[in-house]
């Protein structure tokens, strides 16, 4: 994404509904001026009006037309706590649009998308926009902890070939959604295509894994996995360095930024070994 | 006596040494990387100057591990100098930021003795800039930075080697608070030929992750910045306004349009904005806004 058109804007809450308890769907206006964006492009938002907490926090955006951009808050700490207690027209500040990488639209080949908790938010995009666009060969797994945490309401309009994991069974399959997947593989129920993921740290990790472990006729069918990360940030623009994430190769020349030499990185090739942080 | 004496203002014009800056607001070292990365978030040719992230001879890397944390207002941060080195810098990122109407101000890393000399040796000669600082102060790297910041006679050595490879360049050095006294250090910078002193870097402190047992930072400790480190820095600039003849740059924590006034009451000829760009871009124009509206604040007595 480039970042013409990327800037600070002033502007207010449309909507702040909670999906459930402990996360939020925000629709915010879009800004006159505010770009277009692809999935796996953020924003970062000023929750509070002090400095506590000091830094802008980041969202991926869920869903974005001419009026809104739509974000999911999950409430982990103070940040997300203030988003999810904003009413309508409250005025906020949003930095965007942010992220250097972000999914490549498919060609072709069948796209894989599988998401965990929050990670639905850029996934969630990627289904509706491409949807619209009529690229129709997708497959989403989507894993929870429970049933209260899959939001199917955010994927009402669009329908695709959905399978679902939660860890306490109550809705579909039950275990993670990397186990899902790996059943799902085995039983030769996916195509072969490639993988757009986005979840907590070790879903992503044991998803390349389960990957790597496709072994005879199996191997080689998801050629590419590409995963949009998370790491804490401060500038989101590239420019203070801070949020790391090391790829495999050469040590250290190998450290990137996951704001602007991402969120998207090819899954394959980060050092989850090395990424102690 | 002291610093405005020799700030010549007109209107908010501000000379130190050779150089004179539009206006007295600066972005600080680090946080706004080359100012680049900015360029479309705020409007950089109306600052006073940027300072761009610390450059050394040779690139750098920065530090493995967790490089932020936040702190009650303010900022842990263990970048670890990660930079393009200076021919990259001098190459693209400096021809740049000039085209795209930055005033430039270049930091330069005081590691080892013969990579600096080399360093400097590389930037005689070289156009697009008048002003160097000199980052005497970084906590975060194992050579140089704020070890030789922390000794006099490095300072003095360091900085007259500067001004006079860089003779005719307007020379900042700046200063850490990790000492004791930080007036030696700023009598240090003057003697050696400073044209200013900038005050100042961040704090060294450090953070543990309770709940897994563990060190934040690979490095143990990181520098502190931002709002929480700002009457540190006040106090600072306060004592080396009152103890040096040249003019004063303050920094540290600077996150409103009167935290910026008061750098100037406490004796400073012009400010640099660091940690507060993530937050709020915007600051540094605001503050420039008002001084252009009421003028530059008297410095107070005392
Ligand atoms: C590119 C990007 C996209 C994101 N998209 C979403 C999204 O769509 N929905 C959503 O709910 N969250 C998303 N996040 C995570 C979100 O930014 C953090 O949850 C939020 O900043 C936490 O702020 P806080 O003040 O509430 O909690 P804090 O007090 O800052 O943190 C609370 C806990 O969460 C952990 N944490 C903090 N920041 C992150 C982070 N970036 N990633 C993982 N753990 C973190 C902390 O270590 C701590 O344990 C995204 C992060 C990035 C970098
Ligand atoms: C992420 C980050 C990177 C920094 N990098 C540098 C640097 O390269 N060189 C330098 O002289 N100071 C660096 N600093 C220090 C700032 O320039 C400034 O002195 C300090 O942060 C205090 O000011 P503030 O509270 O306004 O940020 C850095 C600060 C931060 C937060
Ligand atoms: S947050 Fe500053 S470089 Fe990524």
């Amino acid at each position: 994404m480039s970042s013409a058109g990327r800037g600070i804007f002033l502007t207010e809450i449309l909507d702040n509904r909670a999906l459930y308890p402990d996360t939020h769907v925000i629709s915010i206006k879009r800004p006159a001026g505010f770009p277009d964006t692809e999935p796996g492009g953020f924003i970062s938002i000023r929750a509070v009006e002090n400095t506590t907490p000091l830094l802008l926090r980041p969202f991926s955006i869920m869903w974005q037309d001419d009026e809104h951009i739509e974000i999911l808050v999950k409430v982990v700490g103070p940040g997300s706590e203030a988003l999810s207690k904003k009413r309508t027209k409250e005025p906020v500040k949003i930095l965007g649009p942010l992220g250097g990488r972000t999914f490549p639209a498919p060609s072709q080949r069948p796209v894989i998308l599988i998401a965990g908790g929050t990670g639905i938010a850029p996934i969630a995009y990627a289904i509706k926009k491409w949807s619209a666009a009529g690229v129709s060969n997708a497959v989403l797994i989507y894993g929870a902890a429970s049933s209260v945490g899959i939001a199917r309401d955010i994927l009402d309009e669009v329908v695709i070939e959905s399978h679902y994991a939660t860890l306490d069974g109550s809705l579909g399959f039950e275990g993670d959604a990397v186990e899902l997947f790996k059943s799902l593989a085995l039983d030769n129920s996916l195509p072969e295509g490639d993988i757009y993921s986005c979840g907590p740290r070790g879903m992503v990790r044991a998803l390349c894994d389960a990957v790597a472990g496709l072994g005879g006729m199996y191997k080689g069918r998801f050629a590419h996995h590409y995963t949009s990360l998370e790491a804490v940030m401060a500038c989101g623009l590239g420019a203070c360095r801070g949020c790391t994430v090391p790829l495999k190769g050469d040590g250290e020349s190998a450290l990137k930024t996951v704001c602007s030499d991402g969120p998207v990185f090819d899954a394959e090739e980060i050092d989850w070994e090395g990424w102690t942080w | 006596m002291g610093g405005m004496d020799l700030v010549s203002g007109r209107g908010v014009e501000v000379t130190i040494g050779s150089a004179v800056f539009k206006n007295p607001v600066f972005l600080a070292s680090g946080p706004a990387g080359y100012g680049l990365e900015y360029e479309t978030v705020i409007d950089l040719a109306v600052l006073g100057g940027v300072v761009a992230k610390t450059i050394t001879y040779k690139p750098l890397v920065g530090n493995r591990g967790a490089r932020l944390r936040e702190t009650p207002s303010g900022l842990l941060n263990s970048i670890g100098l990660e930079n393009v080195g200076c021919e990259a810098f001098l190459s693209e990122k400096l021809p740049a930021m000039v085209e795209r109407g930055m005033r430039p101000i270049v930091s330069i890393g005081a590691e080892g003795w013969e990579d600096y000399e080399r360093l400097l040796e590389r930037l005689s000669g070289t156009e697009g800039f008048d002003a160097v600082e000199i980052n005497l102060s970084c906590p975060n790297v194992d050579i140089g930075g704020m070890a030789v910041g922390r000794d006099p006679e490095l300072v003095e050595k360091y900085v007259r080697r500067a001004s006079e490879v860089l003779g005719g360049k307007c020379i900042l050095a700046k200063l850490t608070p990790n000492v004791e006294d930080i007036v030696p250090l700023a009598l240090s910078a003057e003697g050696a030929g400073a044209d200013g002193i900038v005050a100042v870097n961040t704090i060294v402190g450090m953070d543990i992750d309770v709940r897994n047992r563990k060190l934040v930072f690979d490095r143990v400790t990181a520098g502190l910045s931002g709002p929480a480190i700002l009457p540190v820095a006040l106090a600072a600039v306060w004592k080396i306004a009152r103890s040096v003849e040249i003019p004063v740059v303050g920094v540290g924590g600077i996150s409103s349009v009167d935290d910026a006034l008061k750098f100037f009451m406490a004796g400073a000829a012009a400010v640099e904005v660091g940690t507060a760009i993530f937050y709020d871009p915007e600051l540094p124009v605001r503050i420039i806004e008002r001084l252009e509206k009421d003028g530059i604040p008297e410095r107070l007595s005392g």
